[in-house]
C-alpha cells in the first residue's frame, strides 16, 4: 500500500520523512527545486502581523515583541482563509503544539546533514539582508542563523573585495541607518579586512562558496579571522560560506573570530542558503526508508472508490508508472510547477483542481493578468491563489466537496495566503506537510 | 537655497525634440539649458517603436515627406552609426488583403527610388515557399511576400547622446527637475523659469532670453505656465516586448481594423505594436490595457500563427504629441510638426513651442526651431547637427576586439558598443569593475559607474531606460540589489535611500509587467516579489 | 493577374498630390510592362541574404530557435550556476550566462563573438548537473553543447 508524495520542496520532504518514520511505504517524486530552493535562508512560521505592513510589525516587535506562538494565534483569528486556519480552526493550542512538534521533527531530520534550523519560539532573531535592512526571523538555516543583531553590542562586516552583489561598506551604511530607524541602542558597525585565502575570492559567489568547502581554504579563512570579533560582537559575512559543509565552517570561523560569524541573508541569483536547504532536505529523504524517483509527474489518474491512483512520471530514462493508494500533492505554485499559466489561463495541471484566492474568488481558467492589480505592494489575488482545502487538507471542488479520495495537499499549493508578503510559506509547508502525511497514513489503516 | 543660472535659451522637456534642439543650439555656441521633470526620453521617446523609418506610408499622400524622411534617416545614420541597426522587413500579402500584390510591389518600387538616400536595399519579391524558407514562423496562408528595410534605433540612447553632446559644448542639463513657474518681466515677456529638483527638493532659477516648450504630450501643460493654449490630439501607443528575438526580420501584421503593425527586432528582443488611440487620461500614469494587448497579439497571430508561444515580458506605453485635427481617425492624422512663436501668435513674448512630428524627423525639427530661435537671438551660426557625429559615432567599433582587449564577454561588449560606440573603450578604461551587474542585458559595472559619474544618471529606476538594466526577463530581481550598491557608492546614497530606490525600480517594473502578465512571466514575478519583499522589508516604502 | 491589382481604384483615388500621381503612373506603367515582357531572374532568397548578410541575417536555424525558445523560460534564479560550481565545473560560460546567450543565438554577431569567448578555457564537461536542477526545465546541457560546437 504505497503513498506517493509529489514534490521535493519542504512540504514534500517533511511529508515523505514523516511517512517513512511511521513505517509507511512511501515514494517521493521530486523534480527540480521550486520555491524552497530559492529561499533566503531564513523562515517564519508566522510572520510578524499577518498581512500587515512590515514596518508597523517591526515597531510592534520593538515595543511588545510577539513570540511565534502568539503570532500564530493572531493569524488564526485574523486570516480565516489561511491554511493554518483550515488546519487548526481557532485552536491556538493545537497550532502551537503542532508548531513545536514540527520544528523539532525538522531539526531531527536535518541535523545529520548540517542543516537543522535554529531559532526560538519566544523571540525573533533580527537578521541582516545585504542592503543593510533588517528582518525579524523565526528560524534560520546554519549559514545566517548566528547573525541575530538584537542583543549584540557591536556589528562587524567582513569585506570581500570583488565579490558580486556584496559590498560591506554599503551594507554597513544601510545597517547603521536601519538600527537608528528602529531606535535600537546605537551599535557601532565596522568593516573587517581579512586576508582571504589565495585564489578563493572571485566575482562569482557560487564559486567562492565551492572553494570554501575545501578544508584547507576553511582553515586559512579561520586563521585570517582569528580574533577579528570580540565580546558581544557579531561578524557578518557575505553569503558564500561553503555549499556542502556550511554548518561546520561557520562553527570553525566563529570559534576563530571569538564571536558568532553568520552570513547575511541572500537572494536569487545568489541564494546559496536556499539551495543548501533544498539539498539537505533531499539528503535527509534519501537517508530514510523512502524511495525517491527523480522526475516530474505528467499526469495523475485518480482511482475511483478504493482503486489506486495511477501516476505517469517523466524521468531521465523515460516514462515511469506508479500506483499509489494515497497521494500527497506538494507541488508548489508557479515556480515549482504546481500551478501553471503557460496556456494563457491559470490552472492546476495535475488534477485540474479549482483555484481560489484568499477572498474565495476563482482564479483558474482566467488569464493571469486579470487576477493582478496595480500597485506593487497591493494584495495580489493571483499570488494568494491555490487549491482550497478542508480541515483534512483534502482539495475541494468549487462546491466545497472533496475533489478526490485519498488525496491531500501540502505546502504553497494550498491557497489563501501570499508567501512573499506574509512570509509564512515555510511554516505552511512544514505544518501542512506533516498534517498531510498523517492524514494520508490514516486513510491506509 | 535657491540657485541662479543665466543663459540664453531654456528648453523645457528632455525628450528627443528637446535634447535635439539643445544640441543644435549648443553646437552653434548658444548658451542654453534644459530641464526635464523625469528622466531624459522617459516620455514619448522611450515608448516609441525606435525606428527612423523612411516614410513609406506617405508615398501615396506626399512623396516630399518621404524624401525628407529618407534624407534625414541617412543623416542620423551618419552621425550615430552605433545607435542604428538595419531591420529587414517582411511584408506578407494574404488572399483577403484589400490591396493586391502587384499594387504592393508598385508601391515598393516607388520606395526603391528613395532607398539610396537612407542606405537601404531595394525590395525583393518572394513566393510563399521562398518567404517560408526565410521565415518559417510565417503563416502558410500567404499569397506571397515582399521585403524591404528600415533602420532601428535606441531612441532613449539617442536622446541621451544629444544631451551629452550639448553638455560637452557647454549646455546645462537638469533631470528630475520640473519647471514650476515661468518668470516674466514687467512687460509680460517670459524671462525664464523657477525649477524644482524633485529628488533633492531644492530650487533653481533659470533666467533666459527665450524659453522653448518641448514638452511633447505635456506641451499644453507647459504652455499653460505661459498663459498660452496649445491644443494637441494625444495618441496613445503600446508595445509588447518579448523575452528574445521572435525573428531577425520585422514582420508586418494587420490589425482587425486594417491597421498595419509589426513584430520587429529591437535591441536584444522583439517588440510587437503599435496602437494609436486618442488619450484623455493622466500623462504621468499611462497604462497598457488588456484590450490593447489582445488587439496587438491577435494581429500578430495572423502573420505569425505561433506568436503566443513566445514569452512576453512586459509592455511599454506612451503618448504621441500629435497635432490637433478634428474628425479624422487617429491613424490619418498628420505627423507634421509645428514651431510656434507665442510672442507673434499669442501673448507670451519670448516663449516658443515645438510640437508634433515623429522620431525620424527630430533632427530636421530641431534644425528648424534652432534656426528660428537663433534668428530671434541674432545668432548667425549655421546648423551642424547633420555633420558632426554624436558621442560615440566618431568611428566604427569592433565588439569582438573590445571583448578580447578588455577580457569581457562578447555579449556585454556588443551591448556596450551599441550604446557608447567609439567611446566604449573609454567607459571600460575609466570605470572600474568588469563584474556583470545585469545578466539579462548584460550590463557591466563599469558602464553603470560611468553613467552615474559622467552621464547624469541619478536614479536606479532610470536604469532600464538608460542602460536597459532590469529590463530583461527578471525585471530587476537579480540585479537591483547589486546595482543599488554600485550607485550608492557612486552617488553617496544613504542605506535608506538605496532601499527606496530599489523599491521604486521594483514597483516601476511591475507597472509595465502586470497588464500583460502571462506564461512564464507569472513564475518570474513570483520570484520577483519574493526577492523584493524579502530584501526591502517595509512594504509601505513601495510606491 | 487581375487579383494582383485589386484595390487599384481605391488606392489611386486616395493619392494626395500631383507629384505622387506622377510617381505612381510612371512606376505603375513600368511595372506592368515588366510583368508582361520581362522574365524575373535570380533567386530572391539568395538576393535577400546577400542584402542583409552583413547585418547578421542568416537563413533561420530551426534547431537553434527551438533551443532558444526553451532557453527563454529562464527565471534567472542562478541555481544552475551554484550546482555547476558545487560539482566543480568551470565552463567558459557560466550556465546562467550560457542560457541567456542561447536565447539570443538568433543574433549572429553574438554567435561569432561567442566563439572567441568559448575558446578560452576548458569546455563544459557535459555532466548535466545543471539541467537536472533547472526549475524551468531548460536543457542546459544541450545549450552548452551547442555553444561548445561554436568553438
Amino acid at each position: 500500500m504505497t503513498i506517493a508524495v509529489v514534490g521535493g520542496g519542504l512540504a514534500g520532504a517533511v511529508a515523505t520523512l514523516a511517512l517513512a518514520e511511521r513505517g509507511a511505504e512511501v515514494v517521493q517524486i521530486a523534480g527540480p527545486p521550486g520555491a524552497s530552493g530559492l529561499g533566503a535562508g531564513a523562515f517564519d512560521l508566522a510572520a510578524p502581523s499577518p498581512g500587515v505592513p512590515w514596518l508597523a510589525a517591526r515597531e510592534a516587535l520593538h515595543g511588545t515583541p510577539l513570540g511565534v506562538l502568539d503570532r500564530l494565534a493572531l493569524l488564526l483569528r485574523e486570516a480565516p482563509s489561511h491554511p493554518y486556519a483550515r488546519l487548526f480552526g481557532s485552536d491556538a493550542a493545537a497550532a502551537a503544539s503542532a508548531a513545536r512538534a514540527g520544528v523539532a521533527a525538522l531539526s531531527r531530520w536535518l541535523a545529520p546533514h548540517g542543516a537543522a534550523p535554529r531559532g526560538s519560539f519566544d523571540a525573533s532573531a533580527l537578521l541582516a539582508c545585504s542592503p543593510g535592512t533588517l528582518r525579524p526571523v523565526d528560524f534560520a538555516t546554519p549559514g545566517p542563523a548566528g547573525g541575530d543583531l538584537s542583543a549584540c553590542a557591536e556589528i562587524a562586516l567582513l569585506d570581500a573585495p570583488g565579490l558580486a552583489g556584496y559590498d560591506a561598506r554599503f551594507s554597513a551604511r544601510g545597517l547603521a541607518a536601519e538600527l537608528a530607524a528602529l531606535g535600537l541602542a546605537q551599535k557601532p558597525v565596522r568593516i573587517v579586512q581579512a586576508a582571504w585565502p589565495e585564489g578563493v575570492l572571485d566575482a562569482q559567489p557560487a564559486r567562492v562558496a565551492a572553494r570554501l568547502d575545501a578544508l584547507a581554504a576553511g582553515d586559512a579563512l579561520a586563521a585570517a579571522l582569528r580574533g577579528a570579533g570580540g565580546a558581544g560582537c557579531v561578524l557578518l559575512a557575505p553569503p558564500v560560506l561553503g555549499i556542502a559543509r556550511t554548518e561546520a565552517l561557520v562553527a570553525q570561523l566563529s570559534e576563530a573570530a571569538g564571536c558568532p560569524v553568520a552570513e547575511v541573508l541572500s537572494f536569487p541569483p545568489y541564494a546559496l542558503a536556499g539551495y543548501r536547504f533544498e539539498r539537505a532536505l533531499r539528503a535527509a529523504v534519501r537517508a530514510s526508508r523512502a524511495r525517491v524517483i527523480d522526475g516530474n509527474v505528467l499526469a495523475v489518474y485518480p482511482g475511483i472508490r478504493s482503486a489506486a491512483h495511477e501516476l505517469a512520471i517523466e524521468t531521465a530514462a523515460g516514462i515511469q508508472e506508479l500506483a499509489a493508494q494515497a497521494l500527497v500533492l506538494a507541488t508548489g505554485r508557479f515556480t515549482g510547477g504546481g500551478l501553471s499559466a503557460s496556456d494563457g489561463e491559470v490552472r492546476e495541471p495535475l488534477l485540474g483542481l479549482p483555484l481560489h484566492d484568499a477572498e474565495g474568488r476563482r482564479i483558474d481558467g482566467i488569464p493571469a493578468h486579470r487576477s493582478v492589480r496595480k500597485g506593487y505592494a497591493t494584495w495580489q489575488p493571483l499570488y494568494t491563489a491555490g487549491v482550497r482545502v478542508d480541515d483534512q487538507l483534502r482539495p475541494l471542488t468549487p462546491r466545497g466537496e472533496p475533489a478526490a479520495e485519498r488525496v491531500f495537499c501540502a505546502g504553497e499549493l494550498i491557497g489563501g495566503f501570499d508567501p512573499a508578503r506574509e512570509r509564512t510559506g515555510m511554516g505552511v509547508a512544514l505544518l501542512t506537510g506533516l498534517a498531510a502525511a498523517e492524514r494520508a497514513a490514516e486513510t491506509l489503516s | 537655497m535657491t540657485q541662479l543660472l543665466r543663459t540664453r535659451v531654456l528648453v523645457i522637456g528632455g525628450g528627443i525634440n528637446g535634447t535635439g534642439a539643445l544640441r543644435d543650439l549648443a553646437l552653434r555656441g548658444v548658451p542654453c539649458a534644459l530641464v526635464e521633470k523625469r528622466e531624459l526620453g522617459s516620455g514619448t521617446t522611450w515608448a516609441s517603436s525606435g525606428m527612423i523609418h523612411g516614410g513609406l506610408r506617405y508615398l501615396q499622400k506626399d512623396p516630399e515627406v518621404t524624401h525628407h524622411s529618407c534624407v534625414d534617416s541617412g543623416a542620423i545614420q551618419r552621425i550615430a552609426p552605433h545607435l542604428v541597426f538595419r531591420i529587414p522587413f517582411l511584408m506578407p500579402v494574404f488572399p483577403e488583403d484589400p490591396i493586391g500584390p502587384e499594387l504592393v510591389e508598385i508601391g515598393l518600387e516607388m520606395y526603391d527610388r528613395f532607398v539610396p538616400l537612407k542606405n537601404g536595399r531595394p525590395h525583393t519579391r518572394l513566393t510563399r515557399a521562398q518567404a517560408l524558407a526565410l521565415e518559417p514562423a510565417l503563416s502558410p496562408r500567404i499569397d506571397c511576400a515582399f521585403t524591404l528595410d528600415e533602420w532601428g534605433i535606441d531612441a532613449a540612447r539617442l536622446c541621451v547622446a544629444n544631451a551629452l553632446d550639448a553638455a560637452e559644448h557647454g549646455a546645462r542639463v537638469f533631470t528630475h527637475s520640473e519647471a514650476v513657474e515661468l518668470l516674466r518681466d514687467a512687460s509680460g515677456r517670459v524671462t525664464g523659469a523657477r525649477v524644482r529638483d524633485r529628488v533633492r527638493g531644492d530650487e533653481t532659477t533659470i533666467e533666459a532670453e527665450l524659453v522653448l516648450n518641448a514638452g511633447g504630450p505635456w506641451g499644453p501643460d507647459v504652455a499653460e505656465l505661459a498663459g498660452e493654449k496649445l491644443r494637441l490630439r494625444p495618441g496613445k501607443g503600446v508595445h509588447l516586448v518579448f523575452e528574445r528575438r521572435v525573428s531577425n526580420l520585422a514582420i508586418y501584421a494587420r490589425g482587425v481594423d486594417g491597421r498595419d503593425m509589426f513584430t520587429f527586432p529591437h535591441e536584444q528582443n522583439s517588440m510587437a505594436g503599435t496602437t494609436d488611440d486618442d488619450y484623455y487620461g493622466d500623462l504621468d500614469k499611462i497604462e497598457t490595457r488588456e484590450d490593447e494587448a489582445a488587439y496587438v497579439l491577435e494581429a500578430m497571430e495572423r502573420s505569425i500563427p505561433r506568436i503566443r508561444e513566445h514569452r512576453v515580458v512586459h509592455a511599454t506605453q506612451g503618448v504621441r504629441p500629435t497635432l490637433y485635427g478634428f474628425g479624422a481617425y487617429e491613424d490619418e492624422l498628420s505627423r507634421d510638426y509645428r514651431v510656434i512663436d507665442h510672442g507673434a501668435e499669442g501673448e507670451a513674448k519670448g516663449f516658443w513651442t515645438i510640437t508634433g512630428g515623429k522620431l525620424a524627423a527630430y533632427r530636421l525639427m530641431a534644425e528648424d526651431v534652432a534656426n528660428r530661435l537663433c534668428a530671434a537671438l541674432g545668432v548667425s551660426e549655421p546648423c551642424r547637427t547633420a555633420e558632426l557625429p554624436l558621442p560615440g559615432g566618431e568611428a566604427p567599433i569592433d565588439p569582438v576586439e573590445i571583448s578580447r582587449r578588455f577580457g569581457v564577454g562578447i555579449a556585454p561588449a556588443l551591448r556596450l558598443g551599441f550604446r557608447h560606440g567609439a567611446r566604449a573603450p573609454r567607459v571600460l578604461e575609466n570605470g572600474d569593475g568588469m563584474r556583470t551587474v545585469c545578466a539579462c542585458e548584460p550590463v557591466l559595472e563599469a558602464e553603470l559607474r560611468h553613467a552615474a559619474r559622467n552621464e547624469g544618471l541619478r536614479k536606479l529606476a532610470d536604469c532600464p531606460l538608460r542602460l536597459r538594466l532590469g529590463n530583461g526577463a527578471c525585471q530587476g530581481a537579480s540585479c537591483a540589489g547589486f546595482a543599488a550598491q554600485v550607485l550608492a557608492d557612486e552617488l553617496d546614497w544613504s542605506g535608506a535611500r538605496a532601499v527606496r530606490e530599489v523599491a521604486e525600480l521594483a514597483s516601476a517594473r511591475w507597472h509595465d509587467v502586470a497588464p500583460v502578465l502571462a506564461g512564464q512571466q507569472v513564475a518570474q514575478m513570483e520570484i520577483h516579489r519574493a526577492v523584493f519583499f524579502g530584501m526591502i522589508g517595509a512594504l509601505e516604502v513601495l510606491p | 493577374m487581375k487579383r494582383g491589382y485589386r484595390g487599384f481604384l481605391r488606392e489611386f483615388t486616395r493619392t494626395g498630390s500631383w507629384r505622387a500621381v506622377s510617381l505612381q503612373v510612371r512606376t505603375g506603367a513600368a511595372h506592368v510592362l515588366r510583368q508582361l515582357f520581362v522574365r524575373r531572374r535570380g533567386d530572391p532568397v539568395a538576393q535577400f541574404l546577400a542584402h542583409y548578410g552583413p547585418d547578421g541575417v542568416r537563413a533561420p536555424d530551426l534547431a537553434a530557435r527551438a533551443l532558444a525558445l526553451d532557453a527563454s523560460r529562464c527565471l534567472v534564479c542562478g541555481i544552475c550556476s551554484i550546482e555547476c560550481a558545487r560539482v566543480g565545473g568551470a565552463p567558459p560560460l557560466d550556465p546562467r550566462d550560457a542560457v541567456i546567450a542561447a536565447s539570443r543565438l538568433e543574433i549572429d554577431i553574438l554567435r561569432e563573438g561567442l566563439a572567441g569567448t568559448l575558446a578560452r578555457g576548458a569546455a563544459c564537461a557535459g555532466c548535466d548537473a545543471c539541467s537536472r536542477v533547472c526549475p524551468a526545465h531548460i536543457p542546459i546541457a544541450r545549450v552548452q553543447d551547442r555553444l561548445t560546437a561554436l568553438r
